[in-house]
């Protein structure tokens, strides 16, 4: 597990390539169908009792989690949606926990399920998780938005989207792509969210299997397996006929390698940018002020978990008539949660009233990580806060 | 002193909190404001305890132990460090000067120790002044 | 089976979305919908909280003996309203309506009165008179040079507050009108202007600060009459007014049938010998005394409240989650949603229910 942590400084050595042996599938799925293979394997041979994939709602702007329990079904999930940032790994801790599922998940998607695992929220023998590779995720409205104003297009006519080589590239129902530099969108405040364009972690290898194009040959889709249960998956989907592999050339790690590279780099320059260079104390005292205490971003992250809740007890209760006091409400808040932030940025997403709850969370996560070494969301250890051992951190 | 200083004090039972009586019954005089809360263990505080504190006005917090090595209940110190230094950072980031929070191992001997640990916080909380709330 | 589904949320008349998580028949959670337009995702603590309804609700048509729900069944309990209707004249029956049913429930409702001859058919207005000028839109409140609220709109209907807080990034001036000491919306205002509940003393001293880049944004209202000033204030400035309700159907209710206040509503009750009510507390705004031992009372909602304690016999009608049809939002924008949780339930709709009755 420790290689884990070496992101981008070293390819994981179990890199193939991928791709699927059923032709319906192929045909509709995202570079490769490889994935939507793997999850029939699953299900056809009874290895878990569902699927959890992101489904197309009205639109490729729509994005809504579906519980699949048939591999005839999985064929309707193919493709990826770029424009709908959700999160799963709660559905799973609340409601599928008894379950054996296979989950595709985003590396943020991987690092909440790595961090309930951690608390026995989730089983973990349970589970198994097929990571897709992620440039970042832009908010539904954001996206038709920049769409109509950058790409000049209607944003009904778009029917695939993805994150490549810097770039966000569209592709409309005539076929047409069109491409504009990620770095151009989000000068204008347009892009991918900021909690995105601060990640770090491009190929969830916190995944059993990492999945993705970069690198990869047409009709193919590029794997890594990262864990002895993701290899026995590869080898299982091969022997039953679901996929078939080969290996890649030295060109096309190259070129995965750099890709990988070039989005961490604008990830790390991104978290300087908006956190240490962020907003200052009275900005902040500003954004506070907003707050209605609707406790949604408490509600929506998905590592707190707490039946109680520590800041519904009496001593924290707060008058109605004022927002809460900052330290008494985010600042337990923090300190309940702020080590294990995995920087997912549902907390911004769902706020009413527009406060960047992830940018001070993601910014002590950063401390945290820079005082102890733990990278949330990765590895077998909890944060040592919790540890019994006699060491200074 | 026109506008005193509030100051909680946390102290663990079997050291600093030892610690202050000894002080008490040696005499040694240290600032009034301070107001001490007994708990069983450094370890048993958490940063919501500090916020709360902070919340309800207090001007400075300050936390005492046992010294590393001699917790009663094991490595409860060792844990409330790793909370404390947690605690640093986040008031940080809501304006309140990391000044304004400190903690120390006391051990139940150290009266003199207690003493000048309070006179010095005192003195520090003091010139920050109390907070406007 | 994990099932996600789209809604509109039912806490009030902002219109916002919502997904409904449900699980083998039974309603367990929301998720966000961030494809919504209207807030993309960001629901209050009311509207995550419309879900635990379901946790304490009626199931059952019931008949009321001493004021304790006895289970019944759709055929007795239909029987019995039949029956009382025959006694009477069309005319000494009432309906009281709200906005907690979609708009193809109110038409059915209307439908039914028309046949019957009902005459008395309205909804609590909270002091909201009909209207039907146009109204400020959700998009007109971010272009706004000035944003006039009255009540705590903060607080109670956040995700218009959000447009308030977007506005005032582009420069917006917020003032607050309230009869309370402070609240969150006094506190983000540039001014607060408090009042004793009334406002004409206040009127001339607003006029001067709105124009027509001015928004007024209502949530409560103390009368009828203030309502008024309120339109010949905007009126006077061009000031656009956006009315904010607590029910996520008011707006559609208000197109169909009469706003009552609590003395009307309280007059039609003293008046009625059938009262039929249709997902709607009126002890919300009128004492027990005001309802008990008038005429016989029908009511239809699954609300396991004090009201249903004091009427006759108890329909359910069915929850949000299980109906299909439009909401018409407080900007006026008709948002159709589908079923979004597949509740096993024998309960009638309250389309089969006034179908029944007809």
């Amino acid at each position: 597990m420790t290689n884990l942590l070496d992101i981008g400084d070293k390819m994981s050595e179990k890199l193939i390539l991928a791709k699927s042996k059923a032709n319906e599938i192929t045909d509709s799925g995202a570079c490769g169908g490889a994935v939507s293979s793997i999850f029939q394997y699953l299900l056809a041979n009874e290895i878990v009792d569902g699927v959890l994939t992101l489904n197309k709602g009205i639109d490729v702007y729509d994005g809504v989690p579906r519980l699949l329990t048939s591999a005839e079904e999985v064929i309707e999930t193919c493709g990826s949606l770029h424009c709908a940032p959700t999160m799963v790994s709660d559905l799973i801790s609340d409601f599928l926990a008894d379950e054996k599922i296979a989950v595709a998940v985003k590396p943020c998607d991987a690092k909440a399920i790595n961090e309930l695992v951690k608390r026995h929220r989730i089983d973990g023998d349970n589970i198994i998780t097929v990571g897709l590779n992620c440039g970042g995720t832009v908010r539904p409205e954001v996206a038709q938005e920049m769409i109509e104003k950058f790409y000049k297009v209607d944003p009904s006519k778009v029917v695939k989207e993805e994150i490549d080589k810097g770039k966000f590239i569209i592709e409309l129902d005539d076929g047409e792509e069109i491409g504009i530099k990620i770095d151009d969108l989000e000068e204008e405040g347009y892009g991918r969210r900021d909690n995105c364009q601060r990640c770090e972690l491009k190929v969830p290898r916190n995944a059993d299997i990492a999945c993705g194009n970069w690198g990869s040959e047409p009709g193919w889709t590029f794997v890594e397996i990262n864990s002895e249960k993701g290899q026995e998956i590869i080898d299982g989907a091969i022997v039953e006929g679901f996929i078939e592999t080969k290996a890649p050339s030295e060109k096309a790690l190259e070129m995965r390698e750099k890709v990988e590279n070039i989005m961490i780099k604008m990830g790390k320059k991104n978290t300087g940018k908006q956190l240490d260079d962020g907003l200052s104390l009275e900005e902040w005292e500003a954004q506070w002020n907003k707050c209605i205490k609707c406790f949604a971003c408490r509600d929506v992250c998905p590592i707190c978990w707490c039946h109680e809740c520590e800041l519904e007890k009496p001593y924290f209760k707060d008058d109605l008539q004022s927002p809460p006091d900052p330290l008494g409400f985010h600042g337990v808040r923090l300190s309940h949660m702020s080590p294990s932030c995995i920087n997912c940025g549902q907390c911004d997403d769902v706020c009413p009233m527009e406060i960047p709850v992830s940018k001070l969370f993601h910014k002590l996560q950063k401390k945290y990580e820079g005082h102890t070494g733990y990278v949330a969301g990765i590895g077998d250890e909890k944060p040592p806060l919790y540890s019994p051992m006699k060491e200074d951190f | 002193m026109a506008e005193d200083v509030k100051i909680v004090g946390f102290c663990c039972n079997w050291c600093c909190y030892g610690g202050a009586d000894t002080a008490g019954t040696a005499r040694m005089q240290y600032p009034p404001n301070v107001r001490i809360i007994r708990v069983m263990c450094s370890g048993r505080i958490n940063p919501s305890m500090i916020f709360k504190a902070f919340k309800e006005g207090a001007d400075g917090v300050f936390v005492g132990g046992c010294h590393i090595g001699d917790c009663h209940y094991d490595a409860g110190n060792y844990k409330w460090n790793r909370r404390a230094l947690m605690t640093k950072d986040i008031i940080e980031e809501f304006g309140i000067d990391k000044e304004r929070f400190r903690f120390e191992w006391i051990s139940a001997s150290e009266g003199e120790k207690f003493q000048r640990t309070m006179k010095e916080f005192y003195n520090t909380v003091s010139q920050l002044g109390p907070r406007n709330k | 089976m994990l099932d996600i589904k789209h809604t509109i949320c039912p806490s009030c008349s902002v219109g916002c979305g919502l997904n409904i998580v449900s699980k083998d028949g039974a309603v367990v959670g929301t998720y966000p919908y961030k494809r919504h337009p209207i807030n993309e995702g960001k629901n209050c603590l009311n509207g995550r909280n419309s879900i635990l309804q379901f946790d304490n609700q009626i199931e059952k048509p019931s008949m009321v003996k001493n004021g304790e729900l006895e289970e019944s069944d759709n055929e007795s309990v239909l029987k019995i309203i039949k029956d009382q209707l025959a006694s009477i004249d069309a005319s000494e029956s009432a309906i009281i309506c709200s906005g907690n049913s979609t708009n193809e429930e109110l038409d059915k409702i209307k439908e039914f009165a028309d046949g019957f001859g009902c005459e008395k058919i309205g909804f609590y207005g909270y002091n909201f008179p009909n209207f039907s000028a146009d109204v400020a839109s959700y998009d007109d409140i971010a272009g706004a040079s000035t944003i006039l609220a009255i009540g705590d709109i903060y607080r109670e209907n956040p995700l218009l507050a959000r447009r308030i807080v977007l506005s005032k990034e582009n420069g917006a001036c917020l003032i607050n009108l309230d009869d309370v000491e402070k609240s969150i919306t006094s506190l983000n205002a540039d001014e607060f202007i408090q009042f004793d509940g009334h406002l004409d003393d206040k009127i001339d001293s607003i006029k001067d600060k709105l124009d027509e880049n001015s928004i007024i944004i209502a949530n409560k209202i103390c009368c009828k009459d203030d309502f008024a000033l309120l339109e010949s204030l905007s009126a006077d400035t061009g000031a656009k007014l956006l009315p904010v309700f607590n029910a996520p159907n008011m707006k559609g209710a208000m197109n169909r049938f009469d706003s009552w206040d609590a003395e009307e509503v309280k007059n039609i009750i003293d008046d009625s010998k059938v009262l039929i009510v249709v997902k709607d507390n009126p002890l919300m705004y009128l004492s027990k005394e005001d309802i008990k031992g008038k005429g016989f009372i029908v009511d239809i909602s699954n609300e396991d409240n004090a009201f249903a304690k004091l009427s006759d016999v108890v329909l359910p009608g069915k929850s949000w989650v299980e109906k299909a049809g439009t909401f018409t939002n407080c900007e006026g924008l008709e948002q159709c949603f589908d079923i979004s949780a597949e509740i096993e339930n024998d309960a009638l709709s309250e389309m089969e229910i006034f179908d029944e009755l007809a």
